[in-house]
């Protein structure tokens, strides 16, 4: 076989191989790139989405402080608003499940136009308050209560200034106090023994940098007593349109006190019917903390809700499965919150 | 017909044509990944957004500048982001000339991708000096 043969033989072999493998190549890089532009392509719309929900305002724009309405376009911004990322406090309020106008999730994914798109949303506060009773002392007329308050964001201590209200059968307190560098402070009250039963012990930080990073803790504890608070879910309080709505279970009972809290002020709710109570248009920037005391014959509880209604966790639950994020700075009620829209579950 | 018998040209016109096919696909790949990285630099881009124009929602981020309270706006800035972010916070007049004098920062630069953001805000004070508000965000893994 002449040497120009064999040359040519394996110049061809090694053509052929280098063409079969690059071709293997190149399939698998231009599947990746066409997955890559399919992902940016779910992205871009799944971002405009977030930003159409958070910047309009659904309709009807009132469809928050309406009970009766639903929504058939879904916004949660604040009607008249001119500040961006500015949400209604009744719009997300009817997120919450504990609100008894909020809305189902067929009804949000019907109203944000989804039909083979689950949708979550999650509002949380700036900074986490959490509160423990770290001591108590018996004296002959009264107890004296210790709490810790921790107060943290991304796990970070934070430097606040504190306002801790203490709530008990015929017995109200107020005081101002801060939290060190590290997050941590130390509140007293002393309750006499005279109001025993439920208590209940609301505290708002805010954080020195900045009044609108305002954020609340609740503490429930028993003084004097062994009762048991009665279920939540039995004594529902649903504030919608600055009004408070009490369950109809409430009818049974005395309401002894109806209050609201807010980081500055404190004010007693007047009734407006049997199961309603007006709730003031507090204009500073920090959640509201509505506290209700009611009793019979043999039970006495203390029963709360914030409003804004958040915490909340709304719609899809995308634990364990993919889905794309978006997270935001929103204000509801000129407070800060963090406000994380999750979508998944499109088909391929 | 001497020349249409002569074929000795032709291994090499096939390898020129494969090559070119090598050449061009590796080009056609490029764009795509430019578009992977993108979708990383928007999430930052829109965090940095988000974060400039709640700072300026009340006036806070042109009141922290006139009165060059630098150490305010940082530890502003950083309440607002998620602990594992890198930032860097650059303020500039309207002739773009550098304003602060001190470094806004959560600290030393980071070797991973950094994405800009400009802003600009207007101060309401009697001057109405404009600012032009520089973020940087970066993760820090």
């Amino acid at each position: 076989m002449p040497t120009i043969s064999i040359d040519t033989f394996f110049a061809c072999t090694l053509m052929v191989s280098v063409v079969i493998i690059s071709s293997i190549l190149l399939t698998g890089t231009l599947n990746a790139q066409m997955a890559s532009v399919k992902d940016l392509n779910q992205d871009e719309y799944f971002r405009a989405l977030s930003e159409y929900v958070l910047l309009n305002t659904g309709a009807p724009a009132n469809w928050g402080s309406d009970s009766t309405i639903g929504p058939s376009s879904f916004g949660l911004a604040k009607q008249g608003s001119l500040r961006s990322y500015e949400l209604d406090i009744d719009k997300t309020s009817r997120l919450n499940s504990q609100n008894a106008f909020a809305l189902t999730y067929p009804e949000i994914l019907t109203a944000a136009g989804l039909s083979d798109i689950a949708l979550g949303i999650s509002i949380s506060q700036m900074m986490n308050v959490s509160i423990s009773l770290s001591a108590n002392s018996t004296s002959p007329q009264s107890v004296m209560y210790t709490f810790r308050i921790s107060v943290s964001q991304d796990g970070a201590g934070v430097e606040t200034s504190l306002h801790c209200y203490t709530v008990a059968r015929n017995f109200l307190s107020d005081s101002y106090n801060s939290t060190s560098a590290d997050g941590t402070g130390y509140f007293d009250v002393e309750l006499p023994n005279a109001s025993n039963g439920t208590a209940l012990l609301v505290v708002f930080a805010r954080a020195f940098q900045d009044s609108r990073i305002t954020a609340y803790g609740v503490y429930s504890f028993q003084h004097l007593s062994s009762q048991s608070q009665p279920e939540d879910t039995t004594f529902n309080l649903s504030p919608l349109n600055y009004t408070l709505f009490l369950n109809s279970a409430y009818s049974n009972f005395t309401v002894e006190n109806c209050y609201a809290f807010s980081y500055g002020y404190q004010s007693n709710l007047t009734a407006t019917s049997n199961e309603t109570y007006a709730i003031p248009t507090i204009s500073e920037t920090s959640p509201m903390v509505l506290v209700t005391s009611a009793s019979n014959a043999s039970t006495y509880f203390i029963n709360w809700t914030d409003y804004p209604q958040v915490p909340l966790e709304a719609g899809a639950d995308f634990q364990n499965s993919e889905s794309y994020a978006f997270s935001y700075l929103v204000t509801i009620k000129g407070t800060l919150y963090n406000l994380v829209l999750r979508f998944g579950g499109i088909s391929p | 017909m001497n020349f249409l018998r002569d074929n000795r040209g032709q291994i090499r016109t096939i390898e020129a044509i494969f090559a070119s096919i090598l050449i061009f696909s590796s080009i056609a790949l490029i764009p795509s990944l430019k578009n992977v990285m993108n979708q990383n630099d928007q999430i930052l881009s829109s965090i940095a957004r988000n974060v400039l124009i709640t700072l300026d929602q009340d006036g806070s981020l042109s009141g922290l500048i006139d009165n060059g309270n630098w150490t305010g706006l940082s530890s502003l800035v950083a309440s607002l982001l998620p602990s594992a972010m890198w930032f860097n916070l650059t303020v500039f007049d309207e002739n773009m000339q550098l304003l602060n004098e001190n470094q806004i920062s959560s600290g030393t630069p980071v070797s991973g991708n950094i994405v800009g953001t400009d802003y600009v805000c207007a101060s309401p004070s009697q001057n109405y000096r404009i600012y032009i508000v520089r973020l940087q965000l970066s993760t820090v893994n």
